[in-house]
């Protein structure tokens, strides 16, 4: 194949390599660049690995608003319901419960919410900005009264192994489970009918119903699994500190986000690619932790984040891709 | 005379939006290989009537049987397993197909072959979409192209390749060459001739008294949602046609 045939063959077929990915990559690189040349010491392998561990923490959560931002739609209340399902998986393991009954009651928690946020949603017509925030709300307010606004400690310590592993673990489970998901999700995403069905949908309810698919029903499983991803996130983080707090992940939903479109989805629906969303996420957290690593003020935390979307935002424009609707 | 037996056969179909009654009463049949055109001035309730037959608008009364087994309504799924396929007018919806997503995918979609796991098979879809093109001598664009790319004409071929992929038994097609050019149209008029001489059952709305001319049997007259003429072409003009349609 020449060069012309290949540069045809990838006009074809944009799914191809990195495809959408490009500008994600790009960003990222420019973006490590800057830090080097300006903060050397961030490039230790100890903060590298500390980086890569956080990020894997919350991408169970990141990658559940992924599918609903590829569905053309959201949810604010990721974080709360992480927050609740830590909450909830708690108190079953502090009452007796064995560890796995903890952690299938904090995801079942998880996917109820996810159902609510559907129902609220897809059956009462709710706009997804509004029903998200009273679910926030709820889960918010259920995770207070069931602590009392008090963190709850003393979990068992084989829990800790989740996120954590043994002693002789050089790398942490989480950080496998993470990336691990984050390559489950991609494939999922490109090859199976039932994710392939998240984008049909996102892309044209109109046409995806017409041709038979049941938008309410994948609506459904979209939901249920950012609800799942959310209270995944929420156990991971309580499996690493072995205590659960009501007050866990304020800004999650729009870190959450903010990382899927710095990773190149389009909230219109229809695009996005779940390692996208991973390196986003990475870049949220590390413009998190430059700031400290900088000496910086905190105050100046949000503004990293805001650069790197805005940024994000202007290179997606400047692609013009017509099938990203926006 | 058609001797074929009936395939598709609509009673007393009634749809109203609000206080407008966009279809009354309207029943018709069609037979395997024959191609009925539903003219109309526009708002005589023809796409209703198309799209009630197809599953994505439900009606108020009346029933759609095929092979003489009721359809269920508001259902796109069962109509399309049970052999019907719809190529929408421009200015739907679902006519825009899935901006995002590739044209081989749009091409399937819906009916995507998979393994038993649920993957979706990728090369099946590919061979059965070039063995089409082979048959039909039909202009797709790229397979792997985004159909948001595409222009509207390019995005129709890719609607109509979709319901010729299927194998039909009864096709809808809403004004299916009205963004087209002309070679596009003699392309449309000859994979219509085909279908039809495969035994399928055509209706056909449209616009142009010329393409009905050329192509249909009979043609079924609407007017304010009220069905006005059903009757069969030989020997008629466009003239005829013309009258009809403003009787």
């Amino acid at each position: 194949m020449n060069s012309a045939q290949k540069v045809r063959a990838k006009a074809d077929n944009p799914d191809r390599g990195l495809g959408r990915l490009d500008w994600s990559f790009v960003l990222l690189a420019l973006y490590l660049a800057c830090i080097y040349a300006l903060q050397p010491a961030f490039f230790s392998p100890n903060n590298l690995s500390a980086l890569i561990y956080y990020t894997c923490l919350l991408m169970p959560a990141v990658l559940g608003v992924h599918v609903l931002i590829v569905l053309g739609l959201f949810d604010l209340s990721v974080g709360a319901v992480a927050a609740m399902s830590g909450v909830v998986a708690a108190k079953m393991m502090t009452a007796g419960f064995a560890i796995p009954v903890g952690l299938a009651t904090g995801i079942s928690a998880g996917v109820i919410f996810g159902v609510l946020n559907w129902l609220f949603v897809v059956k009462l017509r709710i706009s997804a900005l509004i029903a998200t925030f009273i679910t926030l709300g709820v889960a918010r307010a259920v995770s207070l009264v069931f602590t009392k606004g008090q963190s709850i400690g003393g979990l068992p310590h084989g829990f800790g192994t989740l996120a954590l592993g043994s002693a002789r673990s050089s790398i942490p489970p989480a950080v496998y489970l993470g990336i691990g998901l984050v390559c489950v999700v991609e494939f999922l995403t490109h090859r199976h009918v039932l994710f392939r069905r998240l984008y049909h949908v996102g892309s044209n309810p109109a046409a995806a119903a017409s041709s038979g698919i049941s938008v309410s029903a994948i609506k459904l499983f979209g939901f249920a699994l950012c609800g799942a991803g959310a209270a995944f996130a929420g156990l991971l983080q309580c499996s690493r500190t072995l205590s659960a707090s009501p007050f866990l992940f304020p800004d999650l939903a729009l870190e959450s986000i903010a990382a899927c479109v710095i990773g190149g989805a389009s909230l219109s629906g229809g695009t996005g690619r779940a390692v996208g969303a991973f390196f986003g996420m990475l870049m949220v957290v590390i413009s998190r932790n430059l700031v400290v690593m900088a000496g910086v003020s905190v105050y100046w935390r949000e503004l990293g984040v805001a650069v790197i979307l805005f940024a994000a935002v202007l290179l997606k424009r400047g692609e013009g891709r017509v099938g990203d609707r926006g | 005379m058609n001797t074929e037996p009936t395939v598709l056969y609509a009673e007393g179909l009634t749809k109203a939006f609000g206080s407008n009654l966009a279809v009354s009463k309207v029943g018709f049949s069609v037979s395997s290989g024959e191609i009925v055109a539903l003219v109309g001035s526009n708002g005589s309730g023809k796409s209703t009537l198309l799209k009630i037959i197809y599953g994505t608008l439900v009606p108020d009364s009346g029933c759609t049987k095929l092979d003489g087994i009721t359809l269920k309504q508001g259902n796109p799924h069962e109509a399309r397993a049970r052999g019907i396929e719809m190529v929408f007018q421009d200015k739907d919806e679902e006519s825009k197909l899935c901006p995002g997503i590739s044209v081989i995918e749009n091409l399937f979609l819906g009916r995507e072959p998979t393994s038993r796991l649920g993957i979706v098979q990728l090369r099946q879809m590919h061979e059965r979409a070039k063995q089409i093109v082979e048959h039909y001598a039909f202009s797709l664009p790229p397979l792997g192209a985004r159909v948001g790319y595409l222009s509207g004409g390019q995005q129709k071929a890719v609607a109509i390749g979709r319901a010729l992929l299927s194998e039909p038994r009864i096709l809808l097609l809403d004004e299916p060459t009205a963004s087209l050019g002309l070679t596009e149209k003699r392309f449309v008029h000859r994979a219509v001739n085909e279908l039809r001489s495969s035994g399928v059952g055509i209706v056909l709305c449209s616009h142009s008294l010329e393409e009905v001319m050329q192509v249909a049997d009979r043609v079924v007259a609407l007017r304010s949602g009220e069905l006005i003429a059903d009757e069969r072409l030989v020997g008629t003009s466009e003239v005829d046609i013309a009258l009809l349609m403003s009787k």
